[in-house]
């Protein structure tokens, strides 16, 4: 019971917010629509609800073309951002509605509902009013509304952004253990990475209406298909240095203004084949490192910077280095203690680096 | 600081701000004295006594015109036409309010010219709605029999037949009242979320289930407030009864108000008007009471 798009596009007026976004969901998945804001992820959701009509494409559900079904033939569950909640029901009438809708007879009726509150310990607030309850209670009402009903899939619009941060935390075990037990094809819109990363067997990337990358929450980590790809994905975030490849014999390097990047075998030959004749390299934070911990062998780069900002988060320390006036991040562990207006030597180990064109902005390899 | 010591300071600052806030509260204090609580008092006080042609106080008499009033058969008439009126405008401006927002809360272009066109009768004086609707009324030239003769469809002398006159003076009225109550239910409307009807779509609600269960119950605060200020504004009604009918053929359209009117100001029987506007009083009290009772078993506030 998968879901399809194919092609489809939205334009409202002039603004596309949605072009030849092709995706395939399997059957049990769970995916995650992964953005910044306006990137078209919910609207990729509105379609595929049928709340919002493509104005090119198909979509397909269970292998149904649905694209001109309306939300109610569909057979799809969703939960809203801000709960949607009917306020004047109590919380079994909400989890009865779409039930009801479907003239389910009263006992199996009754029955499925009570499970549906089982399952998300809501069994004692049956009788509240959506107003009497809490935020978190609340979000558990909505997902109670969807699963209770069996729909082919899950759509679900940023579900979590209204809950604090500890309790966002809570519900993402929640929701993982859910699918877990439920095995139904979900589809989760967010643009939180760490809910993405977490949640997500696979993650599709979107921004500007348009699909960047589809893949594994690891694939997407550690090889993002493009710079907007690596930039998005990673908090703090990668750096970028941009300079002409120069080959001499085996070895291939990139002198950017700031830092001189000697390449590892592999990432020489994937610039050779490339055929470039300059590159922008990729630098998680975690990658570079303090040389008086690690010393310098077998660095793919090394560079003196200032140690502008030091933030200590107990477990890691994010530094912000100068490096000939750009500030860069590095990611230290919590013992590193760098002093802030210190110089110190880093180095880079070649493995991670990753190598971009800058002319289409793919990554190489 | 003693007891007594601070006990004199907390009562000094409540002094102060006392005086502070008295200029603000002063003028409209004085306005409801003068044309509210006066005329009140002054008309339970008048209740209590005969009064002579000129309308001047005479003799007390007691009760015996607040019996007079509830016990006789022209007083307990009028009440029931009131109550007809209240009735037929009430269930008139909240329904066709109801439909003509509905109607104009959809997002089209022009839209806007619409809901002008529908909520301009707020603007329209008593006096002048009266004398238009006099003349859509007139059974010889007016425009309604007209239409309704091209339709195959016999008028009546809507104003001079005692079975249409209250019915032709009730249309008047919602007539009058259905701009302000579609301005209430469209703003009403207009607050509803969004989501809501995206979510009982997916949940498999049709446009009727839509209406009934997200529609309607989150619109109950909005519609009690429109028919309850309907219902004192149809105990309130005289312009356009003195102006069309002036509570006739055979007092089919003599509401409460018209008969204190007439009792006051035709037969100069100031003390028993002034003993039915007390009654009058007494039942809208009683009725916007009962509705807000009513209120709070069936309507939701959020």
């Amino acid at each position: 019971m998968g879901v399809r798009f194919d092609a489809v596009s939205k334009r409202f007026g002039d603004v596309v917010a949605l072009a030849d976004f092709s995706l395939e969901v399997e059957d049990g998945e769970f995916m995650v629509l992964l953005g910044p804001s306006g990137c078209g992820k919910t609207t990729a959701l509105r379609i595929l609800a049928g709340l919002e009509e493509p104005s090119g494409g198909d979509v397909y559900i269970d292998g149904r073309d649905v694209t001109i079904l309306a939300p109610q033939d569909r057979d799809i569950a969703m939960v809203f951002q801000n709960y949607a909640l009917y306020p004047h029901m109590s919380v079994y009438d909400n989890i009865a509605f779409g039930l009801r809708m479907r003239h389910i007879p009263r006992h199996e009726l009754d029955r499925l509902v009570r499970d549906a509150a089982s399952m998300l310990g809501l069994q004692d607030l049956l009788k509240r009013k959506p107003g009497q309850l809490s935020g978190g209670q609340r979000q558990r009402v909505a997902l109670g509304r969807a699963i209770v009903r069996r729909p082919k899939a899950f759509l679900m619009d940023e579900p979590l952004s209204n809950l604090d941060a500890k309790l966002r935390a809570q519900t993402r075990i929640e929701l993982i253990r859910l699918h877990r037990t439920l095995r139904t094809t979900a589809v989760y819109v967010t643009h939180d990475q760490v809910e993405a990363m977490t949640m997500g067997q696979r993650i599709a990337v979107m921004e500007r209406g348009m699909l960047q990358q589809v893949g594994s929450p690891q694939d997407i980590y550690d090889r993002p298909a493009n710079l907007f790809v690596a930039e998005f994905i990673g908090t703090p975030s990668m750096s970028f240095f941009r300079g002409p490849l120069r080959a001499s014999g085996d070895q291939v390097a990139i002198d950017t203004p700031s830092i001189s990047f000697a390449l590892g075998p592999v990432q020489a030959a994937v610039a050779r084949t490339a055929g470039v004749g300059e590159a922008i390299v990729g630098v998680r934070p975690e990658h570079i490192e303090w040389a008086a911990t690690y010393g310098e062998r077998a660095a793919a780069a090394a560079f003196d910077a200032q140690v502008d900002v030091v933030e200590l988060l107990g477990n890691e320390i994010h530094a912000t280095l100068l490096v000939d006036s750009r500030s860069i991040v590095a990611r230290l562990d919590a013992d590193q203690l760098v002093k802030p207006g210190s110089t110190e030597r880093f180095t880079i180990a070649p493995a991670h680096l990753l190598l971009f064109d800058p002319a289409t902005g793919r990554r190489l390899g | 600081m003693t007891v007594a010591a601070a006990r004199a300071r907390r009562r000094s600052r409540q002094l102060r701000q006392l005086v502070a806030a008295a200029p603000f509260v002063l003028p409209s204090l004085a306005l409801f004295c003068l044309f509210v609580f006066y005329p009140l008092l002054r008309s339970i006080w008048l209740g209590f006594h005969a009064t002579d042609p000129f309308g001047r106080r005479e003799v007390w008499v007691g009760i015996d015109q607040y019996r007079d009033v509830l016990t006789s058969s022209d007083f307990r008439h009028s009440l029931l036409v009131t109550g007809q009126f209240a009735l037929y405008t009430v269930i008139g401006s909240t329904g066709l309010g109801l439909y003509l927002a509905l109607l104009v809360h959809r997002r089209l272009p022009g839209i806007i010219l619409f809901r002008t066109v529908f909520t301009s009768t707020v603007a329209s004086s008593v006096a002048v709605s009266s004398v238009m609707w006099l003349l859509l009324l007139n059974p010889g030239v007016g425009v309604l029999n007209y239409v309704l003769g091209q339709g195959g469809v016999p008028g009546a002398n809507w104003l001079t037949d005692p079975k249409w006159a209250l019915p032709a003076i009730a249309m008047t009225t919602v007539w009058m009242n259905v701009g302000l109550a579609t301005i209430v239910i469209l703003a009403g409307l207009q607050n509803i979320p969004e989501e809501l009807y995206e979510s009982a779509r997916v949940d498999g609600a049709g446009p009727w289930s839509q209406f009934v269960h997200v529609t309607l119950p989150a619109l109950s605060p909005t519609l009690l407030f429109v028919s309850t200020v309907g219902v004192i504004f149809a105990f309130q009604s005289f312009g356009q009864i003195d102006i069309l009918t002036k509570g006739g053929p055979l007092d089919s359209t003599t509401v409460i108000v018209y008969s204190i009117y007439r009792e006051a100001f035709l037969h100069y029987n100031v003390g028993l008007a002034s003993a039915q506007a007390v009654v009058l009083f007494v039942i809208v009290l009683l009725l916007t009471l009962v509705q807000f009772v009513a209120a709070q078993r069936w309507v939701f506030y959020r």
